[in-house]
């Protein structure tokens, strides 16, 4: 039989009756420590661009770290941020950090890193569809190396921490507004996000152009606050309506 | 390997192997209403001088091919399927055909798309070289809808129509300087130099 280990178990139930922020995250710094890891940063990326009330970002990581480092303007420089956000599981850096692909400005922000006592670390990716991009990082200052089972406990603790963080938050808890899009609607999205023309899409879909334009008004009024198309293709990706998928068809052609 | 010709020799075996490999897909698996030329070889009306044959190909021979016709001379949205098209049809020296996208069942799926990209990049490529701004086309439903969705400059010519109990739906597509960079970002086109020569079998 598997076990599941007690520090997992007694984190998920306190994490689960946790009812403020703080309270969510001194549970997870202590758990934190427990699996030796004396840093703990969960983010949504954009918080750290700026403040918002629906944005997650709880950390110790020592004062003003981000300020400097991880973030020019409106980009994210930091290595191990612009690694994870490419994968779905967790990353443990800098060991498994794609370092041909960086500059000097990365290969600085790791080195003011292990000065500040952020020598390693394990990052797990918390992407939920419609919501911003987020993760949960566990760093410590020591160099020796962190065993698989600390990386998997690091891994579900980490979810199961960004998850109660959504709850507490309020994210994830309103109407779906996907879920009321109905297929024949969706389909109209899909072909304007290929650029295509109301009779373009009635001719793609067999109706007529004049059903095309009450699928697409119900669409605009369902989603609300959308006035072009544009705004409505960003929408319908953000909520994860369409996907970014290339075309790839098993027919054979003419 | 891709190779471009304009016409065909029934004694060049890439070429027979073509035909054959015609008549399998839309004869034999298809079922197409088509003529079969010697018992063997899927040739109509639209074959000759004036068509261009894009063909891949490897040491065993034809793994793959599309036919162009122009537009300025009996072709099949032209003369056929008229009735697909609610807007003009496009026609005129700059302004192609695609048809017969022949990609053998032989080659499994993968192998298909990978020699379906491979047609397309090329036909692109030669596009371009030619000045071929329009093609056109004739394609299953589902076909189509997977045409319109890769990248391109593609549009409907009219709702789609059932034709002899075939259904069937026409496209066009335009071709500019950045038509191979929009099928770059669906993973459809290869540039000619990286594109691998032998197909999947």
């Amino acid at each position: 039989m598997i076990r599941v280990p007690r520090l997992f178990i007694e984190f998920y139930d306190l994490a689960r009756a946790a009812d403020d922020c703080e309270a969510l995250m001194r549970l997870l710094v202590d758990v934190a420590l427990d699996l030796g890891f004396d840093r703990v940063a969960m983010l949504h990326t954009a918080a750290l661009i700026r403040r918002h009330p629906w944005l997650i970002r709880f950390d110790n990581y020592p004062f003003g770290w981000d300020r400097r480092l991880v973030v020019r303007g409106y980009r994210v420089i930091d290595p191990v941020l612009m690694a994870v956000r490419r994968r779905e599981s967790g990353l443990l850096w800098p060991d498994g950090l794609p370092g041909a692909q960086f500059g000097d400005l990365q290969k600085t922000i790791l080195e003011e890193g292990k000065r500040c006592g952020i020598r390693q670390g394990f990052t797990v990716p918390a992407n939920v569809p419609g919501e911003p991009e987020g993760s949960i990082s566990f760093a410590t200052r020591s160099t020796r190396r962190i065993g698989w089972e600390r990386l998997m406990l690091a891994d579900a603790i980490g979810r199961t921490a960004f998850d109660q963080m959504r709850r507490i938050m309020g994210l994830g808890i309103g109407p779906d507004a996907a879920a009321s899009i109905t297929e024949r609607e969706r389909e109209c999205i899909y072909w304007i996000a290929h650029g295509k023309s109301n009779q373009d899409v009635a001719d793609l879909l067999g109706i007529d152009v004049e059903t095309v334009r009450t699928y697409l008004k119900r669409v605009f009024l369902k989603l609300g606050r959308l006035n072009t198309r544009s705004q409505l293709v960003y929408e319908a990706m953000r909520l994860g309506l369409i996907d970014a998928l290339p075309s790839v068809s098993s027919e054979r052609g003419t | 390997m891709i190779r471009i010709t304009h016409g065909f020799d029934l004694t060049d075996p890439l070429d027979t192997g073509m035909f054959e490999d015609r008549r399998r897909l839309f004869i034999d698996l298809m079922r197409w209403n088509l003529p079969v030329t010697a018992g063997r070889y899927e040739i109509d009306q639209f074959d000759g001088v004036r068509a261009t044959y894009i063909v891949t190909h490897d040491r065993r021979g034809h793994c793959g091919s599309m036919r162009l016709l122009p537009s300025t001379r009996p072709h099949i949205l032209g003369e056929l399927f008229a009735a697909l098209a609610d807007r003009p049809v496009p026609r005129g020296r700059d302004t192609c055909e695609i048809t017969r996208l022949c990609l053998p069942a032989r080659l499994g799926a993968a192998g298909r798309l990978a020699v379906r990209n491979r047609l397309i990049s090329a036909m692109v490529d030669h596009a371009l070289a030619h000045g071929i701004r329009t093609l056109t086309g004739v394609v299953r439903p589902a076909f189509r809808d997977a045409v319109l969705a890769m990248g391109w400059d593609a549009a409907p010519l009219g709702p789609v129509r059932t034709i002899d109990g075939m259904t069937l739906g026409a496209f066009r597509i335009g071709i500019t300087a950045d038509t191979p960079a929009q099928l770059a970002g669906t993973g459809i086109y290869i540039p000619s130099p990286a594109r691998p020569a032998a197909a999947a079998a």
